[in-house]
């Protein structure tokens, strides 16, 4: 519980006799107010809201509405018994507290606060001692609200989940209601209208909340002169193209307000459904600007930047398609269609990152990592020659060394290009992309080991499946054609396996080779020795030379 | 048509009902069906705080609706509410006088309307039935010129206006009077509309609190008419038009000498575009404490609504406004003729035999000038809602008429007596 400091001007309108009027007249007329806050004019469109008809109960009547100046007036309204001096009954006297805008956001533009904690005036007698009769002047008041962010949370709570989302929507849609000149219709006593107006509005955002004008007891007013979002009634009304709340047993009548429309509402709906009304209050005003972030319109980025991780992941979760369309219209910014397409599904997956990705501008090496995981996920296949295009031509603003391997593989470029790009790799990335290849064998095995590399493309050419592998003589040839002849010896204990063919095949490269190391080639020299006689003589030899010769 | 609510001039949308598509608010099915056979008709009653208006309109649906009105005017009569709205209103203010209570004061608003269909009132054979539009917003409203703009600009729409004075309520009533038709034209033109398309219809009301006023004589003619107003003279169809313009001329002098109210009737005649006066008591007798200590007994309390209708023009099926300017110009006729003809008979014989026919016919002219503005003053006693445009005309019609005809019936006159004197 916060306690609020706020300062109001106030507003005194009655009917007395002349004697006890600053204008000398009597009837019905403003009898004191604030004149350093509040002007004539802004006085004169008060006292139309100030209107009490009474009934068989005489309630006390409760009502908010923002003035065309953009003050919001929070009003009680109390019938008197006395009668006038014509002996007339009929009398009521209003005490009216106007805030600035920013006054009135100190209290979460909460009028059931004022309501609930505010000594309102309510006979002649207090109103004219608090006022100056001689000048008609009623000095602004300054008062403490205590405020809780859950305030009006035991009011939604008394309503069945699926009515009280209904209600939700047509307090979040008061200003399009406002704008089709319709109002909501709550029907019962004003206590009850009170409550249900409070449970109503405990899932508007703060911001939203002045545009939920209303006034707990407009029996008998007239609807065409002024405008609320919420009527206070007795009786169900004649026009059906108000909406109903049946405020006494908490349900809707009649046409109800449909389905969350916008992203807020998508949430606002999502929690009161999932019953996490404590969530609602608490953070409506971080969700909702959120919300309206993610929909294109203005909103306050303090508060976007101070939501909990759990309303981002809630609004997001509520609100999947429109993130998904705000993600791929920003990819799009940043990619060619067919890039951003692929990269689309790959972004960040926690919600937080999303969020800091669709407020920030993308940063393309996390566009390239996204559309590599793109690649990856789909085994690195060749993708259509289009997209190709689109990778050489994002390889020209950034660089991301595995798409530009992959686009040399996908490009069928010589081993020299590819070759160029692997020596660049640090040692572990080295290995990595060698560990990719020869997962989804998008390349040539042979073609991966580079000069200085050897040793650790064999840490993870060996650790892979035997099957997989090439022949001993071809990947031993390679070796030694990138100048790695030193980590030979690491191929010693798979000599003798090879076959006889493979064998021959690696005597006459070791026989010619300077610089093997003497374990591996003891263990060829071996292995030759092991097998049976084979060919011999001049045409034996021959065909050796030639089928190394083909080999290399 | 117009929308008994925003009162903009609209095509009511129906969706599941009428609706305004300016207000958004229900119209009753029976108002928009029944438009062109009982057209609106706006009953706007101005007046100051505590000059009855709400009382008034509490007695006149206890009489619509309490009286035996259906009795007297068979088998045409009938009061009709609109909707469950209007009908609740009506009954509730009838309930409320007959128990012996009254409203309570009015406060300032925008007022919704209570709908009433009427037909069937005998004293206008002529007229067509309409649908009675009540509007009731608080005194307070006709103070300044500026809330009469913001709570009563259905006075606009009206044909007639009711100027409801409480003279025992009025410590000067010639200035209070003034103030208050002032205040009304201003509302009225800030609204952009004139009240010379309107008549005036001032009603004095609690005439029971009058006595003393209307006690002496000529006056007490009034008084008489008044507590012989009950229920029941309604009854009598017979002459109740000529009784209330003769009370209307009576209230008019009473006015300019009584309560020497000169610029009020100047104000009033300039202003709109007829002027008459009525004279009500809707209880019948003073309240004590806010109660009826006695029964209930409005008197001539409907004498307003059948002014109303009896000169609404959207309400005339037959006379045009040409037409309805012919029957003034007729007194104006009748007068040249008349008055010409005695013209060229004395032309003639002051003329003797030589130049008879000039003398016949410049008196006969001059005679017949002297007699259609008689004839228009015969007019204007006889139907005091004449309003300056109708005098303009008459006098034309005098002018023309007169002296052509009054002219050659002199001639005439005065040729055959010279003829005879010679034969």
């Amino acid at each position: 519980m916060v306690k609020a400091e706020v300062q109001a001007w106030q507003h005194i309108y009655t009917s007395v006799e002349r004697d006890q009027s600053p204008h000398e007249r009597a009837g019905f007329q403003t009898l004191f107010y604030s004149r350093s806050g509040l002007t004539e004019a802004e006085v004169k469109e008060m006292e139309a809201r100030l209107v009490y008809f009474p009934s068989a109960i005489e309630p006390v009547k409760r009502l908010c509405s923002t003035i065309s100046t953009g003050k919001v007036m929070v009003a009680q309204i109390v019938h008197l018994p006395e009668p006038d001096r014509l002996g007339r009954k009929g009398r009521y006297l209003a005490h009216n507290l106007v805030f600035e805008p920013p006054a009135f956001e100190q209290i979460d533009c909460d009028p059931f606060l004022v309501f609930r904690q505010f000594p309102f005036v309510t006979t002649v007698a207090q109103a004219l001692e608090a006022g100056d009769s001689e000048t008609g002047e009623m000095p602004p008041v300054s008062f403490q609200i205590a405020r809780s962010p859950a305030s009006g949370i035991e009011a939604a709570q008394a309503w069945p989940e699926q009515d009280l989302g209904h209600l939700a929507l047509l307090a979040l849609r008061a200003g399009r209601l406002a704008g089709d000149r319709l109002s909501v219709a709550f029907i019962g006593e004003p206590a009850q209208v009170e409550c249900a107006l409070e449970a109503a509005c405990f899932a508007v955002p703060t911001s939203l909340r002045p545009r939920c004008g209303f006034d707990t007891y407009f029996h008998g007013c007239n609807p065409v002169s002024v405008y609320y979002w919420g009527l206070g009634l007795l009786e169900t009304p004649g026009n059906r193209r108000l909406f109903r709340v049946d405020a006494q047993s908490r349900r809707l009548e009649g046409q109800v307000a449909g389905r969350p429309e916008t992203a807020y509402e998508r949430w606002a709906v999502g929690c009161i459904e999932e019953c996490r009304l404590e969530t609602l209050g608490r953070y409506r005003d971080h969700a909702f600007a959120l919300c309206e972030w993610l929909e294109g319109r203005a909103c306050t980025d303090s508060l976007i930047e101070a939501a909990p991780t759990e309303v981002v992941d809630s609004v997001f979760r509520f609100n999947r398609e429109r993130v998904q369309v705000l993600l791929r219209t920003k990819l799009e910014e940043a990619l060619p269609d067919i890039l951003a397409r692929r990269a689309f599904q790959h972004l960040g997956a926690r919600t937080t990152e999303i969020l800091d990705q669709l407020r920030k501008r993308f940063r393309l090496s996390e566009l390239m990592e996204a559309l590599y995981r793109a690649y990856e996920s789909q085994g690195f296949r060749t993708p259509p020659l289009e997209e190709i295009q689109a990778i050489e031509w994002l390889l020209q603003r950034a660089d991301h060394a595995f798409l530009r391997l992959l686009h040399i593989c996908w490009t069928d470029q010589s081993f020299d290009a590819l070759h160029r790009e692997l020596r660049l790799l640090r040692d572990d990335a080295y290995q990595r992309f060698v560990q990719t290849a020869l997962r989804f064998g998008f390349v040539k095995i042979l073609a991966l080991p580079v000069p200085g590399r050897g040793e650790a493309f064999l840490d993870v050419y060996l650790d892979m499946d035997g099957s997989a592998r090439v022949g001993l003589a071809a990947l031993v040839r390679t070796l030694l054609g990138v100048g790695e002849a030193s980590c030979l010896e690491r191929l010693t204990p798979y000599v003798q396996a090879q076959s006889e063919q493979e064998l021959r095949a690696l005597a006459r490269i070791v026989a010619k080779r300077p610089g093997i190391p003497e374990p591996f080639r003891h263990a060829v020299g071996d292995a030759v020795a092991a097998l049976p006689a084979g060919r011999t003589g001049f045409l034996a030899q021959l065909v050796d030379d030639w089928t190394a010769w083909f080999e290399r | 048509m117009l929308c008994p609510f925003c009162l903009a001039d609209v095509q009511f949308v129906l969706e599941k009902g009428y609706f305004c598509p300016e207000c958004n608010e229900q119209v009753p099915p029976m108002y928009v069906r029944g438009y062109k056979e009982f057209p609106p008709l706006v009953v706007s009653a101005v007046g100051l705080r505590g000059h009855g208006k709400t009382i008034y309109f509490a007695s006149l649906f206890y009489l619509l609706k309490e009286s035996p009105l259906s009795a007297f005017w068979q088998p045409d009569f009938f009061a009709l509410s609109l909707s469950d709205r209007d009908l609740e209103t009506v009954h509730s203010n009838a309930k409320m006088l007959k128990d012996g209570k009254l409203p309570g004061s009015t406060p300032m608003n925008f007022p919704r309307p209570t709908m009433l269909r009427v037909a069937g009132i005998p004293m206008w054979p002529k007229q067509r039935n309409c649908t009675l539009v009540f509007y009731d917003t608080s005194g307070e409203s006709f103070e300044r010129a500026s809330e009469l703009v913001k709570y009563a600009r259905f006075a606009q729409q009206a044909e007639m206006v009711m100027l409801l004075i409480s003279l025992s309520d009025m410590p000067d009533p010639a200035h209070d009077m003034r103030m208050l038709l002032n205040t009304y034209i201003i509302g009225i033109e800030d609204l952009g509309g004139s009240t010379r398309h309107q008549d005036l219809m001032v009603v004095y009301t609690k005439a029971d609190e009058m006595d003393e006023r209307l006690s002496a004589s000529p006056w007490n003619e009034v008084q008489t008419y008044l507590n012989n107003g009950s229920v029941n003279s309604l009854a009598q169809v017979k002459g109740y038009q000529r009784q209330m313009y003769e009370i209307s001329n009576c209230l008019y002098d009473f006015t300019r000498i009584k309560l020497k109210a000169d610029e009020f009737m100047n104000l009033a005649q300039t202003n709109f575009r007829g002027v008459g006066f009525s004279i009500v008591s809707a209880l019948g007798s003073a309240p004590e404490d806010g109660h009826m200590a006695v029964e209930v007994n409005p008197l001539r309390v409907l004498d307003p609504v059948i002014w109303m209708i009896g000169r609404s023009p959207s309400l005339s099926e037959k006379r045009s406004g040409c037409a309805e300017h012919l029957n003034w110009m007729t007194f104006a006729f009748l007068g040249g003729v008349i008055y010409g003809a005695v013209g060229g008979v004395l032309g003639g014989l002051m003329g003797g035999y030589r130049s008879s026919a000039i003398w016949a016919l410049v008196l006969g002219m001059l005679l017949g000038l002297v007699g259609g503005f008689m004839g228009g003053q015969i007019a204007k006693n006889w139907k005091v809602l004449l309003s300056p445009k109708q005098w303009a005309s008459a006098s034309i019609g005098v002018l023309v008429g007169s002296g052509g005809i009054g002219g050659a019936v002199g001639a005439v006159v005065g040729f055959l007596e010279v003829l005879l004197t010679r034969g």
